[in-house]
């Protein structure tokens, strides 16, 4: 079984070292990628659960039509 | 581009918001009724159906499954179809998905008090309902993820990624942590045994917590605070990585329920670390959520729905700061196995999970009737009380669990366990139960108080079952206006890529946690001495599981001289390797049981179980007299072994025909031995088999130090045997 094939990785114990590592490179990267998102793309989508400013749009249209 | 015209289906919502407040109340009042039995025994009015052991488990189930199940589905499909400006995908699977869940509930109400139970925690139910789960599950992840296909809005906002992840998380929890073979239709055997069953268990366990009572309330908290306060969420940027960080690390976990525990310890370890680094999300998303109402702050002195919304996140605050500081093992080693763990999950349970739901109740049922709330006053009353209520819980059980904790692990200046029976700890912190009842009790009274605020507000208006609105079709090209978002837009407008994201952020943590404990057999060293248990024993740990001693009693030592002095050697992971399930247990409202086995003649068990209290006066536990009555149910031995062969417990190839013939063997032993002790009593009752089982507990090692032989030897190995010839019998 596939058990067995897994069984005989050298060094299975190495992986939670690895992952570990490998969230924290992905956290980083995110983190940094957050910050340089555009402020107007953010601002839309923080808006879309209000009533007031979902009207609007869908994507980046604006056509002002009252949808709620 | 062209305006559709369409109708929100805001008839399932009610109906997802009448099943929230139905199941709430009934799983609450069940909460009263335990709590109230750990003060007065008597409180099961003698009925083997409602005692401590078989609607604990119902009370749970009742609140996590049926009270917030259904408050998520509620917020999901209000908040779903207006983020996404699109009706649900199809009635017809909303109406299985209503209905099914609803029967998955009631069949849990009738099979726990009847004692059908897996014993694994928050995954009690036995095998067909977990398949009606997975069904009704999936239909719900078919009918969210169609609607998301149809969506008007191309962007997917941060609620439903949670909604999402929930949706996937879940159904795998579900699905790995119920492998089982089924013994009878009522009956079945976990895949997995002792440490490898408790690993399994665990990360589900702590995943359930995660990604039942968090993920998807984390999604209703970013739709509905902001619509409570009527601004937009205080930082996206800030949800975008509570998000992503939160599901990642939020399955690596699960070990810290086991820490201390035969469990190997990188896993141990590597559960610590992940819980603590836990913070960092945690508390951004409810920093998040709290400073949301900046500059509203002056709303939330009269707006009763935002009071309980700031109770609601800060208790989220509260809870996920102690869940990280109890994974610490030093301080687990104290709260381990006390009320300590009742307060902490009763922070998250009453306040994130309770207040946040009627929080939303009370904004949604006004808007689905088109009205006004009843009374605003009454809702402020709820509030009031039901903050009393979590206080009068939470902080008698603090002190319940730091006292008891503490006096388990006293010394005398001599070198003695200062408190070294067991029930002088318990009758110790009985005023705490009581004030915990109470507590129990005010919570109670103010939801009560809000379903007649409902109740009046739903009857002052009418329901809008077809809301109509308006959106334009999404174009099918799309070209962005914003700058620096092109790989963010690739995933969170895209749900199938968003999705696979999010399923290789929960599989990393699970493979490397899961996978080295199955594969690397070096993580459960094998104990030559420990042997699989006599049919008469197992059919006795059967109703040990029947009757959920292991909601009370723990079946692990941990490795510290406190435990060892109480209660023998500490667990070794070899000693559970014929275990499925196993039976660690999680609070220790009696003592450990591990190596209960010898400790006290049959004939002690006898009486204790027909009343506690003739052998250990003031003691807590009901009476367990139907044992005495009932007789065993032998048709289920031949089928027991077999199932446990094929998970490969090695019972002799000839054994399966024998069984039943050595049951009648082994009991006949035991009915000699009360004899002797002066109890006549019938070989073929229920609680013979009890007997054998904790008579068995802890015995293999000792027995071999000893040269004795085992019970295993004497009614298996050698029974099996062709010498051994009982043919006449059969």
């Amino acid at each position: 079984m596939f058990k067995h094939i897994l069984e005989s990785i050298p060094g299975v114990s190495i992986w939670p070292i690895i992952a570990l590592f490998l969230f924290f490179a992905v956290f980083i990267a995110m983190i940094i990628y957050v910050m340089r998102m555009d402020k107007s793309f953010i601002n839309y989508m923080g808006d879309l659960p209000l009533d007031s400013s979902e009207s609007s749009k869908n994507g980046d249209l604006k056509n002002g039509q009252k949808t709620n | 581009m062209a305006l559709e015209t369409f109708q929100y289906d805001n008839r399932i919502v009610r109906n997802f918001a009448f099943a929230t407040i139905f199941w709430g109340i009934i799983g609450m009042t069940v909460g009263v009724l335990i709590a109230s039995q750990l003060f007065d025994f008597a409180l099961n009015f003698g009925l083997k159906y409602t005692t401590f052991g078989r609607i604990r488990p119902l009370h749970t189930n009742a609140v996590i499954f049926a009270f917030v199940g259904n408050g998520i589905f509620m917020g999901v499909y209000y908040s779903l179809q207006r983020l996404c400006k699109a009706r649900m995908y199809n009635d017809l699977l909303s109406k299985l998905h209503f209905w099914g869940w609803q029967l998955i509930i009631v069949l849990a109400a009738i099979s726990f008090p009847l004692g059908l139970t897996t014993s694994k925690e928050y995954a009690e139910l036995e095998w067909p309902i977990d398949i009606l789960i997975a069904v009704v599950w999936v239909i719900f992840g078919i009918n969210m993820i169609g609607t998301i296909m149809k969506r008007r809005e191309r962007h997917m906002y941060v609620a439903i990624w949670f909604y999402i992840a929930t949706f996937f998380t879940v159904a795998m929890l579900h699905i790995v942590n119920s492998f089982e073979i089924p013994v009878t239709l009522t009956k079945s055997y976990p895949l997995f045994a002792g440490v490898q069953d408790a690993l399994v268990q665990w990360w589900y366990g702590h995943n359930a917590v995660a990604f039942f009572l968090t993920t998807p309330y984390l999604g209703l908290m970013y739709y509905f605070l902001p619509k409570a306060a009527e601004r937009p969420v205080y930082s996206y940027r800030l949800s975008i990585v509570h998000f992503w960080a939160l599901i990642f690390i939020y399955i690596w976990a699960g070990p810290h329920h086991l820490l201390y525990t035969a469990l190997p310890d990188w896993a141990q370890s590597l559960g610590t670390t992940l819980s603590l680094m836990l913070i960092a999300p945690s508390w951004g998303g409810m920093l998040n959520g709290l400073l949301t109402l900046r500059g509203a702050w002056d709303r939330v002195r009269k707006d009763p729905i935002l009071k309980f919304m700031v109770v609601a996140v800060t208790a989220y605050g509260m809870n996920t700061f102690e869940g990280p500081m109890l994974s610490i093992k030093s301080i687990n080693a104290l709260s381990h196995y006390t009320d300590w763990t009742i307060a902490h999950v009763h922070v998250g349970a009453l306040g994130w999970n309770g207040f946040l739901t009627f929080g939303i109740l009370y904004w949604l049922i006004p808007r689905l009737y088109k009205t006004r709330l009843h009374s605003v006053k009454l809702a402020n009353f709820h509030f009031w009380i039901g903050t009393l209520g979590i206080l009068f819980y939470v902080i008698p059980m603090y002190w319940a669990g730091i006292t008891q904790g503490l006096m388990w692990k006293q010394f005398t200046p001599q070198g003695h366990l200062q408190y070294p029976i067991f029930l002088e700890t318990v009758l110790q912190i009985i005023p705490m139960y009581m004030l915990r009842a109470f507590g129990g009790f005010l919570y109670l009274s103010g939801a009560v108080v809000g379903v007649y605020n409902v109740i009046k507000t739903v009857k002052s208006g009418s329901l809008v079952a077809e809301e109509t609105a308006q959106a334009p079709a999404l174009e099918k090209t799309y070209v962005s206006h914003h700058k620096n978002v092109y790989g963010h837009r690739w995933i969170e407008s895209r749900p199938v890529q968003f999705f696979i994201f999010s399923v290789i952020a929960v599989a990393i943590g699970t493979v490397v946690e899961l996978v080295p404990t199955f594969l690397v057999k070096s993580n459960v060293p094998t104990i030559a001495a420990v042997k699989p248990y006599t049919p008469l024993e197992l059919q006795g740990r059967d109703i040990y599981i029947r009757e959920g001693c292991n909601t009370c009693h723990s079946q692990m030592i941990r490795p510290f001289r406190s435990e060892t002095e109480r209660y023998g050697d500490y667990s070794k992971p070899g000693e559970f390797v014929y275990d499925h399930p196993f039976l660690w247990g999680s609070k220790r409202i009696g003592p450990d049981l591990q190596r209960e086995g010898g400790k006290y003649p049959d004939a002690w068990h006898y009486k204790h179980m027909e009343d506690p209290r003739s052998m250990s006066p003031g003691s807590i536990m009901p009476s367990f007299a139907w044992l005495i009555r009932d007789n065993l149910d032998v048709s289920t031995t031949a089928a027991k072994i077999r199932a446990m062969k094929k998970l490969g417990v090695p019972y002799p190839e000839s054994f399966v025909d024998k069984a039943n013939e050595s049951l009648r063997k082994q009991a006949e032993g035991i009915a000699a031995n009360l004899q002797e002790a002066g109890i006549t009593a019938d070989p073929g009752k229920e609680i013979i088999a009890l007997i054998a089982y904790l008579q068995r507990l802890g015995k293999d090692i000792k027995s071999s130090q000893m040269g004795e032989l085992t019970t295993y030897d004497t009614y298996v190995k050698n029974f099996s045997g062709e010498s051994y010839t009982h043919s006449g019998e059969k």
